[in-house]
């Protein structure tokens, strides 16, 4: 269905949109001039990267836009006009006409409140229907959107549910109503990608058994090559390109959506794709005689009598010096816990952990301290990872406070070498964290990992906060540091392409349990396990052609997940 | 059964810490210098007098020894004879008790009905003249001293429009006491104006902490209309984080009273407190301290358990 056959309304059209924010220190622009229209039954994908205005394009939409924010131009949904000031008459249209679906399931709902009262909720807002009747239909919506025992659920609590069964909830009130057009800003971006896949065959779905319009908002071009018909890109608050998804997704036009569409990691799905991103497979190999870090049957569990819980559960793993292993697996898979026990801070119910062929927890204090000073650490989120009233020279210079004596100007000169190695300008240095990027964010925490020249870095999703352009540029860092310093890496991240560009060799997790390990070139393309194989099918890649030919495969061979 | 082993548990803690109060309280009376004799003979008592006195009172046992006949005394409810009054502490605590409880629950109840709506109205009304208006009294109020407050009140109300009598209600009972009113209004009102202007900053902040929440925009949304969501969503989660402070509150309101009832000359526990302190009467000081320190474990008790009703993550994460 394309925007041409049909000659009735529009679900969605927006006319010369300029929003700007009024902040203390003036007026920011976040929209531009930007008009675009979706029809009805049709899914509208809006990408671009953080900071583009592609969510207050969708909350302008909802007329959710923060009271400091002005706008002009025309937004109308289904023929009602949306306009800011007028809260009375949105009130109508909001949940009926026009819903949306958000990024954080966890917070999107009231923690306090029964979700079968959520969701009646926005039944009785708009239909004048009596309370019992409102509970019937919200047990038939949560049906609808796949939740099992629905009489029952409708009693829970949000904190009861996981969070993708939260996030088929929020969907349940936004489609109560049968809205014209439903809103969906990053609704797959806190789920993991077996959840995303399954929330996405939910939308979907209900998408095409409706005429409801779809605005979906997004950073993920894999989410858009899955899910959208047609597709715009905005930079910086305009619109730099629109079209067909198979056009700009397989042949963009606008240099920023060719720079965009390059960064995005992909996954090679077959064995005769050349591999150019991963150019040190072979100093691996030759350096293979030392290792680095090694788990022989490591558990590790938390807590005691009945809510003992087993985070790792007899995991071994060897990674050689100068190579990197990585760690891949959805959120409570054990990744981070396998991390916090390879540097020691957590102890080992069963097993040895051995760091440079040492057990690191026979050690005594000073000579531990000695070994710790030879592992660096980076972590996923660049704001919480450095301490907001350090300078950049105090946050780098941190660990040689801590573990060498040197003179401050020894110090600062090897700070300024570190930063220009992490390709960050001199003229940082006397920053503070709120000032830069969150990819410079990143780039100091790499550089703070490595001052001591360490023999181990492990980062623990050290680019699942950032842009793809960012995270390019990072990684690109991250693999020229290795070959200058040959550090051994534990590369933890649940991002399946990240992995494969960046690792020789690859672990998948799986509940605490390494459920298949070896060379990323076979595991990641000829997986022998069968949760290897739901995990790459369940990643969307960003090619529409191709993504389109995997879910009808996955159709075919069964369901995803669950 | 969660929340009943919570309950349970909550219990026991309360209890312990209700046993460390009354070593706290105990060596802190006995440590001074001088010791309750030389309280009660006075500085120009004899060191003979002294001794006589301690022999004669138990005093010049060890401070273990003390220790342990007072918690089982306590135990059995004997808290006591007061030094000057020479009645037992019990009584005289069981008969001003109830009326302290009175004034403080009258003016927690008006002070917190007040509160609380004014509180949201500002959170809804933020940043205009309105809340700004607000706010500065609330600051003004916060920061008068309790007697002051209830000087001016008294001026007003009694010298200048004589609408109130000037003293609290006399009466032995509970019923005397309500069956003057309107002497009730200005000792009430006093204690409640510090509610007031500390728990409208309370709710306003908690409202505009949780209108913030991701929830709300949820609600939005769904075209809830911002009354709306303040009734249904917010009020009710703003209530988690307002009742851990009245249970620390509690204290406060004791302090309170003890004030309020020397201005307007109420016979509850904070005359009976400001009497023992001047004399010193150490019996008496020690068991209202107690009742106090009771009185505060009680009310962050309470406040838990409150909070175990309105928060259905804490019956269940317990």
């Amino acid at each position: 269905m394309t925007s041409t056959t049909l000659a009735t309304e529009a679900a969605l059209k927006i006319d010369d949109l300029n929003v700007a924010f009024t902040a203390e220190s003036g007026t920011v622009p976040a929209v531009e001039g930007v008009s675009l229209q979706v029809a009805p039954g049709e899914v509208l994908a809006l990408v671009g990267e953080s900071g583009s205005g592609k969510s207050t394009v969708a909350l302008t939409a909802m007329g959710l836009l923060p009271s400091n924010a002005q706008m002009t131009g025309n937004v109308s949904v289904a023929g009602s006009t949306i306009d800011v000031p007028d809260g009375r008459s949105l009130n109508k249209i909001r949940g009926r006409v026009v819903s949306m679906v958000f990024q954080e399931p966890a917070s999107a709902l009231n923690p306090l409140k029964r979700i079968g009262d959520q969701i009646a909720e926005v039944i009785t807002n708009h239909t004048d229907v009596p309370a019992r009747e409102a509970k019937a239909r919200a047990v038939t919506l949560l049906d609808r959107v796949g939740i099992a025992d629905p009489e029952q659920r409708i009693r829970d609590y949000p904190f009861q549910l996981s969070g993708g069964q939260r996030q088929r909830v929020v969907i349940a009130i936004a489609i109560a109503n049968d809205p014209a057009l439903l809103i969906a800003d990053e609704p797959t971006t806190a789920l993991d990608v077996t959840v995303q896949a399954e929330i996405l065959d939910l939308l979907r779905s209900l998408a095409s058994g409706t005429n409801t319009a779809v605005l979906l908002v997004t950073h993920n071009m894999g989410v858009v090559a899955d899910f959208a018909e047609r597709v715009a890109v905005m930079l910086k608050g305009e619109l730099v390109e629109s079209g067909q998804v198979n056009d700009v997704l397989l042949h963009p036009q606008h240099e920023y959506t060719r720079r965009l569409l390059k960064a995005v990691p992909r996954l090679r799905v077959t064995t005769d794709e050349p591999d150019p991103e991963n150019t040190n497979t072979e100093s691996a190999v030759s350096a293979s005689e030392h290792i680095a870090l090694e788990f022989e049957n490591v558990s590790v569990t938390y807590g005691r009598g009945r809510r003992r819980f087993e985070a790792l559960k007899s995991v071994s793993f060897q990674l050689p010096q100068s190579a990197t292993l990585g760690l891949v697996g959805e959120s409570g898979s054990g990744k981070s816990t396998t991390g916090r026990a390879a540097i020691g801070l957590l102890k080992p119910s069963a097993g040895s952990v051995r760091l440079f062929n040492r057990d690191l927890r026979s050690l005594p204090w000073r000579t531990r301290r000695k070994f710790q000073a030879q592992i660096g650490i980076v972590l996923q989120d660049p704001v919480a990872s450095l301490d907001p009233r350090m300078s950049v020279m105090d946050c780098v210079a941190e660990p040689l406070m801590t573990h060498r004596r040197l003179s401050g100007t020894e110090r600062r000169q090897k700070v300024a070498s570190l930063l220009d190695s992490v390709h960050l300008p001199a003229g940082v240095i006397r920053r503070f964290p709120h000032e830069l990027s969150g990819g410079q964010r990143q780039r100091v925490s790499m550089a703070r990992a490595l001052i001591l020249e360490p023999r181990l870095l492990i980062a623990d999703e050290a680019t699942s906060a950032l842009d793809v352009s960012v995270q390019a540029s990072v990684l690109s860092v991250l693999t020229e540091l290795q070959q200058t310093y040959g550090f051994a890496c534990l590369f933890i991240s649940h991002d399946l392409a990240v992995v494969q560009q960046m690792s020789q060799t690859v672990a998948v997790m799986r509940r605490g349990e390494i459920v298949e390990s070896g060379p990323t070139g076979s595991v990641l393309v000829n997986p022998e396990v069968e949760y290897t194989r739901e995990l790459l099918s369940a990643a969307p890649v960003p090619d529409p052609v191709v993504q389109k030919q995997r879910r009808r495969t996955v159709e075919v061979g069964g369901s995803v997940g669950q | 059964m969660e929340t009943f082993r919570f309950i349970l548990k909550r219990v026991g803690q309360s209890v312990v810490v209700v046993f460390l109060v009354t070593i706290v309280v105990f060596a802190l009376l006995h440590l001074l210098p001088g010791g309750p004799a030389r309280g009660i003979l006075g500085v120009q008592a004899t060191p003979e007098q002294i001794a006589a006195f301690k022999e004669k009172r138990g005093l010049d046992e060890p401070l273990v020894i003390q220790y342990l006949e007072y918690l089982g005394r306590l135990l059995q409810g004997d808290l006591g004879r007061s030094y000057v009054l020479n009645a037992p502490v019990a009584d005289l605590i069981i008969d001003r008790l109830p009326k302290t409880l009175l004034l403080s629950v009258l003016s927690a109840a008006v002070g917190l009905m007040i509160a609380l709506p004014l509180g949201i109205w500002q959170a809804y009304k933020r940043n205009r003249p309105s809340d700004y208006v607000l706010t500065s009294l609330s600051f003004v109020a916060y920061a008068t001293p309790v007697f002051f407050v209830g000087l001016i009140l008294i001026i007003v109300f009694t010298q200048w429009l004589s609408w109130f009598p000037p003293l609290a209600p006399r009466g032995d009972s509970i019923a005397d006491i309500l069956s003057d009113p309107q002497a009730l209004v200005l000792p009430v009102t006093t204690a409640a104006l510090g509610i007031i202007a500390l728990f409208s900053r309370y709710m306003r902040a908690s409202t505009l902490d949780n209108l913030s929440e991701d929830y709300v925009r949820t609600a939005a949304a769904k075209g809830t209309s911002e009354g709306q969501i303040l009734a249904r969503h917010v009020f009710r989660n703003s209530l988690t984080s307002i009742t851990t402070m009245l249970g620390y509150y509690i204290p406060v309101l004791f302090a309170g009273s003890l004030v309020v009832e020397q201005l307007f000359n109420y016979p509850g526990m904070g005359l009976l407190f400001w009497n023992a302190a001047q004399a010193p009467d150490f019996p008496v000081l020690l068991g209202c301290v107690l009742i106090i320190s009771i009185a505060t474990v009680i009310g962050s008790l309470l406040a838990d358990l409150v909070q175990v009703f309105i928060d259905p993550r804490v019956r269940h994460s317990s």
